[in-house]
């Protein structure tokens, strides 16, 4: 048994793209490490533009992805091994949350379907009164009563209200850990604050662990306990929300944070837009230094190491050890202090 | 340049009338970026539908008027929404969302900007289109290869960006953005909304953008309109609506923001809107509102000015309610 409810060790994904023989491959994940506490539950946001890899992480998560290399543990088990968990308990352990709440849902099934269909097929109702009741319970816990549901069809909910049963069908099986894959971006910036902050009460209510994969900065920062941003396929830096988002170290998180439209603040600068661009994914030293303002020589020669900056906090970067190759902790007067 | 008085215009449908935009008045003036803030389904693309002069059934105009001035070669000349037409890409042009597959997926971008160009326009030569084209992609940083590309092989913000070009490549008077930035990434989304306000202040033209994230129109906007079901409940300039929000809908928007280093609880706006089939008498915010009165149930409040430019549709700012308010305090 491992303190980890979840471990991911160098996960790396690649897929090809092109022709069988003259195809290249893209590194979508390059040596992710992430961990998830048994003991106490937590939201991980991963935080990334699209190409960064945060989708692929979500699939091999819900193991509708083989990792090319690297091992995903869960209760210090290999999720792909044959003593893992296997099939439907596997699902009971782990749930997804999916990004449009319009397409999630058939528009010619009554919504309620989807949640009977769970708890008859992951075993959690062994007959349709047990799964009513089951239902039930799990409406009520994201606000919705179960009258007002039945029977009814997608396009007679609001985006809010259909993320919601999205949420409750994720719950049937009282998972341990719930993927969401941009959970809110589809929703009216109004409605945002109903589902993240549901979010925070089953964390309590249920000690069920959230990966809230999006790209929305000032939510993960309101939601989060811990945070990873990813670029290119790497997680360039990780440690608890509150930290990395008042005081980021890797020069990526600075410039998603001057990116963020936040009221009370305008912006300055004019950044440059990234293109997606093949050559970034392969680059063997640092994905970022082509647009980073503080690149030196080195940058573009050898791979960053992942750097150190607190015991739970570090960074994929040469800044913070002042460019020295070989070098994987900050010196003490550099460590950054939350004003 | 557009006026709006009373505007009426709803959807014909088997159920009955949907009152999409239900009595709006503003208008829209020269050199100013307008934002336009809302829900979905509040009717703010109905708005930018009859901005743009694009009616078509089952949208219909029911009452109210519209009036629209163009700058002509002799003066001033006045437009009704029908003329609009007419004069799509040189006098008003229309930028839509890049997510929604808009741009011809067959069709490679530069036939998309020949497509563009009017038949009545001055440069009927494609050669001179072209490098006219070239020159403008240039003047906005953007690469000329992309001319002879097709849509698909183009990013999501590329895209978003090809169709900004296309919308500003004949400098038109007003241009209207409808959610130019949702779906795409955040450092991809201020590279846009710099572009368009950049564009905005080279050209003093007149720039209405769409979105349902009020950080955008904090960052980018002069003047702020508020839809709330079909009407505008709030409007005023961005700096005073984002200080002093004077309607308890905008106020609750304002509250809901989360931003990075506050860790204040904050909650939504719970609820929903009315339907627009059959809204509510009085009031459409009432049933969601905390302050509910008893004439906000049956009784319209009506759209006026608190401070100068800065109006707003509550009866909290009612003559007898702020006085006793007022002196409450």
């Amino acid at each position: 048994m491992s303190n980890y409810l979840l471990e991911c060790r160098n996960v790396t994904k690649e897929f090809r793209i092109g022709g069988m023989i003259f195809g290249t491959k893209l590194r979508a994940l390059d040596n992710v490490d992430l961990t998830l506490d048994k003991d106490k539950p937590s939201i991980l946001s991963v935080v990334g533009e699209s190409g960064s890899g945060k989708t692929t992480l979500a699939k091999i998560l819900l193991k509708l992805h083989h990792p090319t290399s690297g091992e995903i543990l869960i209760d210090g088990k290999n999720i792909f091994d044959k003593s893992s968990l296997q099939g439907r308990d596997y699902y009971r352990f782990v749930q997804p949350i999916f990004q449009n709440p319009f397409e999630t849902f058939s528009a010619r099934k009554p919504v309620d379907t989807y949640l009977f269909d769970t708890a008859l097929a992951l075993g959690v109702a062994r007959n349709k009164q047990e799964a009513r009741d089951k239902v039930a319970e799990v409406l009520a816990s994201v606000g919705l009563d179960v009258n007002n549901i039945a029977g009814k069809y997608p396009n007679q909910f609001s985006g809010g209200e259909l993320q919601r049963i999205s949420v409750a069908r994720g719950l049937i099986p009282r998972p341990k850990l719930i993927v969401a894959d941009e959970p809110v971006s589809m929703i009216d910036a109004s409605l945002r604050m109903n589902i993240v902050n549901l979010f925070l009460e089953l964390k309590e209510k249920f000690q069920v662990s959230f990966i809230y994969i999006t790209h929305d900065l000032s939510t993960a920062y309101y939601v989060s306990d811990a945070i990873a941003i990813m670029y290119r396929g790497n997680v360039v830096e990780q440690g608890p929300s509150d930290e990395i988002l008042t005081n980021p170290v890797h020069p990526y998180t600075e410039l998603l944070l001057s990116s963020v439209p936040t009221v009370g603040k305008k912006w300055v600068q004019e950044v440059k837009a990234p293109e997606m661009e093949l050559k970034e994914y392969q680059a063997a030293a640092c994905k970022f230094a082509a647009r980073c303002p503080y690149a030196q020589p080195i940058c573009r020669e050898t791979k960053p190491p992942m750097v150190t900056i607190s015991p739970e906090r570090e960074a994929l970067c040469y800044k913070p050890v002042d460019y020295q190759p070989g070098v994987t902790t900050i010196a003490p007067e550099k460590i950054p202090t939350t004003p | 340049m557009l006026k709006l008085t009373d505007l009426r215009a709803y959807y014909k449908t088997p159920k009955g009338e949907i009152q999409a935009v239900d009595g709006v008045s503003f208008d829209i003036r020269e050199n100013e970026i307008l934002g336009i803030a809302g829900e979905s389904g509040c009717g703010k693309s109905t708005l930018l539908k009859l901005l743009y002069g694009y009616l078509q059934p089952p949208l219909r105009i029911v009452s109210g008027s519209f009036e629209a001035e163009m700058q002509g070669d002799g003066g001033k000349v006045r437009l009704g929404i029908e003329d609009l037409r007419k004069h799509w890409w040189k006098f008003i042009s229309y930028v839509p969302q890049g997510s929604m597959s808009v741009l011809n997926p067959v069709v490679r971008i530069e036939n998309q900007f020949f497509d563009a160009v009017p038949k009545d326009y001055e440069i009927q030569d494609r050669t001179i289109i072209r490098d006219r084209v070239a020159g403008y992609l240039k003047e906005l940083e953007l690469p000329v290869e992309v001319l002879k590309a097709y849509p698909h092989q183009l990013s999501g913000g590329m895209k978003q960006r090809i169709l900004v070009a296309l919308g500003t490549f004949l400098h038109p008077e007003i241009v209207l953005a409808d959610e130019p930035t949702t779906a795409l990434d955040v450092v991809v989304q201020k590279g846009i909304l710099l572009m368009l306000t950049e564009l905005q202040k080279r050209m003093k033209n007149t720039l209405v953008i769409v979105s349902h994230d009020l950080g955008v129109h904090y960052q980018v906007t002069h003047r702020l309109a508020i839809m709330y079901a079909g009407k505008i409940v709030e409007l005023g300039p961005t700096e005073a609506i984002f200080s002093r929000p004077l309607h308890p809908y905008t106020q609750m928007l304002i509250q809901a923001l989360p931003r990075v280093g506050d860790q204040s609880v904050r909650s939504g706006i719970s609820g929903r809107p009315p339907s627009l089939l059959r809204p509510p008498e009085g009031c459409r915010f009432a049933a969601r509102c905390p302050f509910v009165m008893d004439r906000c149930r049956t009784i319209e409040p009506a759209f006026v000015e608190i401070e100068p430019d800065h109006f707003v549709a509550c009866h909290l700012h009612d003559a007898d309610i702020a006085l006793s308010k007022g002196a409450a305090l």
